[in-house]
């Protein structure tokens, strides 16, 4: 029995392991002093290897993006803890998302926790423009029990791109580098589609052009109150939604 | 201002000093890059490994201290460690990917970045006398993070063999690497 335990250290140091036999594996760790030393000798072994890595220049803004991110992070933490000023607050809602249909809440929720990396920043295609719209699939009302803010949602069809056209009045202000970021929901997937700050009569717009490639039937859309904009993944409250 | 220690900014960090984190970024982003980049193979990923490395460093979800060993050697046990869960999630189809074109930079900062060209072509030197097989069993093992059974599929060798097999090539490597070290050392004392 033991002996099995200790085979699987290497599996373990390369993140095999996971839940039950990653726990049984670190409880089987602590007691074992062989596979203690053994762990420490391939941190040792390996320890050069990183350098083995060409040098390669990082991605255009990757600075500013990530120490953003990082400690907007935390801002986000702090006020979760304690919920500040009034512009916020009807976002802060006390029984978040209760307002959801079940199959958008599965959805949603299902994978705010888990991690798909969807797509880097589309960053400033979006935007208030006035479209000339050609044809329209599909358009769906948008409101928010927790505040007046209200949209509409539609999808445009316009020379031969789908375009959703995002119209939305009464937004609570945001602050700083809050965002609130377009949704487009596929199952339990989630794919950025654009984001928006409103002005200071609360009227936000987006249109977004979708050219997710592949075939995609959409479930619904939602608009998510985020804490930059460059959240890959909704982090922040879901302000609405609605089925498509 | 003089230059701060590794260790100095890591426990400013933990204070919560923004400032310091700055300066362990601009010290760290290119190597901490750059192995992500080399273990996952795509900007977006390889950016968000880092970004992961530095949440757990501000919100203290990673703690160092010196019995672990050097902070770099640490600070890169981490990166890994964060490429391998992306690498997993990606296996799980949890990920699509658009690659966009993307611009590079050059970072203006006064912070000291650190560089390894030195260290990298005396590896590559010692990964040059390795077999073919060792250096594929070194990168399924370590750059892609596979399973020993993995591992012993791909290279059709019975699974009981593998560890032996990696610990033999690592070593192997380490000693070369460190005798062309102990040469350099030399010559540059003449």
């Amino acid at each position: 029995m033991e002996q099995k335990e200790c085979d699987k250290l290497l599996d373990y140091y390369n993140g095999i392991l996971e839940g039950e036999e990653k726990a049984e594996f670190e409880a089987h760790l602590k007691e074992c002093s062989a596979c203690q030393e053994e762990l420490a000798e391939w941190h040792e072994l390996t320890s050069d290897l990183p350098y083995l890595s060409e040098e390669t220049e990082p991605p255009l803004g990757m600075k500013k993006r990530i120490l953003t991110n990082v400690t907007a992070e935390d801002a986000q933490q702090v006020v979760n803890e304690k919920p500040i000023g009034a512009a916020a607050a009807p976002i802060q809602s006390k029984k978040p998302r209760a307002w959801m249909t079940g199959l958008l809440a599965a959805g949603l929720l299902l994978s705010l926790g888990t991690n798909a990396y969807l797509f880097i920043e589309n960053d400033k295609n979006e935007q208030v423009i006035e479209e000339q719209m050609s044809r329209t699939f599909k358009t769906v009302q948008m409101s928010s029990d927790q505040s007046d803010s209200a949209g509409v949602a539609s999808m445009i069809q316009e020379d031969k791109t789908m375009k959703l056209v995002i119209q939305t009045h009464n937004m609570t202000a945001l602050k700083g580098t809050e965002t609130y970021q377009v949704w487009l929901i596929e199952g339990d997937k989630k794919y950025r589609a654009g984001s928006f700050t409103p002005d200071k009569n609360g009227n936000g717009a987006v249109v977004y052009p979708v050219t997710f490639p592949g075939e995609h039937k959409w479930d619904a859309v939602a608009i998510s109150h985020e804490p930059t904009p460059n959240s890959k993944q909704p982090k922040g409250t879901i302000v609405m939604a609605s089925n498509l | 201002m003089g230059r701060l220690s590794d260790l100095e900014l890591y426990i400013q960090v933990q204070q919560e000093n923004k400032e310091a984190l700055e300066r362990l970024y601009d010290r760290y982003e290119k190597l901490l890059f750059s192995f992500s980049y080399k273990m996952l193979k795509q900007q977006d990923l390889a950016e968000e490994a880092v970004q992961d490395v530095f949440m757990k460093l501000w919100r203290k979800k990673g703690i160092y201290t010196e019995e672990k060993g050097k902070f770099s050697s640490w600070l890169l046990t981490v990166t890994r460690n964060a490429c391998i869960d992306l690498i997993r999630k990606q296996n799980k189809n949890e990920v699509e990917i658009l690659e966009k074109d993307i611009d590079y930079e050059r970072t203006e900062s006064v912070e000291e970045t650190v560089t390894w060209n030195e260290e990298r072509e005396g590896l590559k030197e010692a990964v040059s006398t390795l077999n073919e097989e060792q250096q594929d069993i070194v990168d399924m093992f370590y750059f892609k993070g596979y399973s020993q059974s993995d591992i012993a599929e791909k290279k059709q060798l019975p699974l009981g063999t593998v560890k032996g097999r990696i610990r033999l090539a690592l070593k192997h490597l380490r000693k070369i690497y460190s005798e062309r070290g102990d040469k350099y050392g030399a010559e540059r004392m003449r």
